[in-house]
């Protein structure tokens, strides 16, 4: 190692720990250029909040409002095996019924297609095999000493999950952190008036900075170490909590519950509908007080879209009896009786797209603890959420008075969605990327609390549950 | 008056703050803890910048400057070395980077004509820091910067050609010369001393 200089070392021995006196000039300099720092970059987040709040609202308006032609939508064909659908004209919804009928008439059948026979019946067996060969059971045949009798609609329903229902869960940005809070004990709010001479006295609290968990030792200490020389210190305003925006995506599972003074439509109704997965989006707002508890709103938005296919079955059941006598000398000397019986299944198929979007709007109370930079908390509240419906096919009562597949008008389907009262509790866990910066994650349920109208047959009720993440921007405090 | 305790009943005094508690408060910018970084290292930052100053206005804005900096550049500090030390070399920093940005000229002094003697020891023992440091603050441009930062702060002479963009030659007889000035004033003053003579 190089010998140091005489000279070197005299002055760096005198020199290495000298001190002077700065002038408190200097610092006045310094807290105003920092200030104006702050004031500026206080600016900066307002407007990327109120950017991303703008933004926000702009996509949920347009998602909610979107459009309802549903041309660029993709309806699956009928898989019946006897009926294709029937396409759709003009872009609308597909509703495909099936042309086939079956009367009856007195003592007379008339079958104009015949989609299947299930079973023949006969009392006697042997015959039987005869009567379903025979040329008579063609399609069109008039047939004497025939009964026919209707026994009954089978209903069927089939739902199918849509693709494009399935919405994956975008992750958000990674952002830096760079600073991280500690827990400390709660801390007196009032503002503490620093002074040179070494006084602190509480006045009516003014907000500056937010968080300050991990300062609170700060904000109690003595004075006796002072200011710098000749520097008077600025009042220093304890906050009470800080205002905060979040952006929110996730996924729910949504499950809908009817009710009404219909109770077969809605038993058929919920026995359709299973749970449902969606994505969801919105903007949120609150403020959280320095106690740990806080408040919050917002606008949570999804769309939904599903497939709707709706087979009804209808058997009907002929019963035929042929007499046969054999006769000798006008006395019947040979006489057999067949008794046929031809079932005919009818499938009516009705199908397009169930398509529902939803605004939530929820007001919620949070507790929250934190240690360094995690959070951990709980929220609990109400939310109100409106529903928008287009038409589109449904279980209803069809013309007959039973249960069957239609096309609603937009009217008739928001009936049966009216607004609704939904609870919602939640656990989050927040990670703080930086000073004005969190990110967290949480589990929401949601079950349905009560509707707001009694009109329709049916309502429905939803409950839904699911998991959150939400960007969040911790306004600062404008001095 | 009683003391000012918190609500977890103990009483805080400001130089029981860890230099962590106390990054941890600038960081989320608070004043108060601004203040008292400042109020701790005021004074050593200011002779640091007294040494590369010409004068005191000059040294003034670049402890100005440099806590600005500290405070911007806080975040980047780990927690892991010496703040004080940290703290100092922003301060250099800045005081490199005023220098950089002034047109400097070689200046000479006919110091090829300076003596080369060794310096007593009672020299520098007898003066107080400032006098030392007026000592330092009256080299020549050049030199005082090349000296401040071999003889005091410890970077060696490729640290400095690249902090002050020239060669290591240079700041090599940059350093001699600086030594050289120092001594011939450093006779100067001690010279009355020694001839029972108070110095000025």
């Amino acid at each position: 190692m190089q010998e140091r200089h005489p000279i070197d070392e005299q002055f760096r021995k005198a020199l290495a720990n000298a001190e002077a006196a700065p002038p408190p000039s200097v610092w006045a300099g310094i807290a105003a250029a920092q200030e104006k720092r702050r004031r500026a970059a206080g600016w900066r987040w307002y407007i990327m909040a109120g950017s991303v709040l703008v933004g926000g609202l702009a996509i949920g308006i347009a998602s909610y409002l979107g459009s309802s032609d549903p041309e660029h939508h993709t309806l699956e064909r009928p898989r019946s095996k006897v009926l294709p659908a029937a396409s759709s004209e003009g872009g609308a919804p597909l509703i495909a019924e099936s042309t086939v009928t079956a009367s009856s008439n007195g003592d007379q059948a008339i079958v104009t297609t015949a989609v299947g026979v299930d079973q023949v019946l006969g009392s006697n067996t042997d015959d039987v095999a005869n009567a379903f060969e025979h040329p008579t059971l063609e399609t069109g045949t008039l047939l004497p000493s025939t009964s026919g009798s209707r026994t009954g609609v089978e209903n069927s329903i089939a739902l199918t999950q849509h693709p494009a229902a399935t919405v994956p869960v975008r992750a958000s940005s990674p952002l830096r952190a760079t600073s991280s809070p500690a827990t400390q004990p709660p801390v007196p709010e009032g503002v503490v008036d620093i002074t040179s001479a070494g006084t602190e006295r509480s006045e009516p609290a003014l907000m500056d900075r937010e968080r300050l968990d991990l300062l609170n030792p700060v904000l109690n200490i003595g004075l006796s170490a002072a200011a710098p020389h000749g520097v008077t210190l600025p009042r220093y305003h304890v906050p009470h909590g800080e205002w905060w925006l979040g952006a929110t995506v996730g996924t729910n599972q949504s499950r809908t519950s009817w009710q009404g003074t219909d109770e077969d439509l809605a038993n058929a109704l919920e026995q359709g509908e299973g749970s449902l997965g969606q994505f969801v989006w919105g903007l949120a707002a609150g403020r959280q007080w320095r106690s740990g508890f806080g408040i919050s709103t917002g606008v949570m938005t999804d769309r939904m879209e599903r497939p709707f296919r709706h087979v009804a079955v209808d058997r009907t059941t002929t019963v035929r009896e042929e007499n046969y006598y054999v006769t000798l000398n006008n006395e019947v000397f040979l006489s057999n009786v067949d008794t046929v019986v031809t079932t005919t299944t009818k499938e009516t198929v009705t199908q397009g797209v169930d398509r529902r979007s939803t605004i939530r709007i929820p007001l919620m109370g949070h507790w929250r603890t934190e240690w360094r930079r995690w959070a951990f908390g709980a929220r609990t509240g109400l939310a109100l959420e409106l529903t928008r419906t287009e038409a589109g096919p449904a279980l209803t009562r069809i013309a007959d008075g039973t249960v069957g597949a239609a096309r609603l008008t937009r009217a008739q389907r928001a009936e049966r969605y009216p607004a609704t009262v939904l609870g919602v509790v939640g656990l989050d866990l927040a990670y703080r990327l930086h000073e004005h910066w969190s990110l967290e994650a949480g589990y929401v349920a949601m079950p349905g609390a009560m509707s707001l109208s009694d009109r329709g047959p049916v309502q429905a009720l939803t409950t839904r549950h699911g998991a959150e993440f939400r960007l969040i921007i911790h306004l600062p405090t404008r001095p | 008056m009683p003391p000012p305790v918190c609500s977890a009943g103990k009483a805080f005094l400001l130089s029981e703050l860890s230099e962590r508690e106390l990054v941890q408060g600038c960081l989320d910018a608070d004043r108060r803890c601004q203040e008292l970084l400042y109020a701790r290292y005021a004074r050593r930052m200011y002779a640091v910048c007294l040494r590369y100053a010409r004068h005191e206005l000059e040294a003034q804005d670049l402890l100005q400057e440099g806590f600005i900096r500290v405070f911007d550049k806080l975040s980047g500090f780990r927690l892991q070395g010496s703040l004080e030390g940290w703290i100092r070399r922003i301060m250099v920093h800045t005081a490199i980077n005023t220098y950089r940005k002034k047109s400097f000229q070689q200046e000479r002094f006919g110091l090829e004509h300076l003596p080369e003697e060794p310096v007593e020891s009672v020299a520098l023992d007898q003066l107080g820091e400032q006098e030392v440091l007026k000592l330092v603050s009256a080299l020549p441009e050049g030199y005082r910067a090349v000296f401040n930062l071999y003889a005091i702060d410890g970077y060696d002479h490729a640290e400095i050609a690249e902090m002050l963009g020239f060669g290591e030659s240079t700041s090599r007889s940059q350093l001699a010369k600086a030594r050289r000035m120092l001594q011939q004033r450093l006779n100067d003053i001690t010279l009355p001393v020694h001839a029972g003579k108070t110095p000025h």
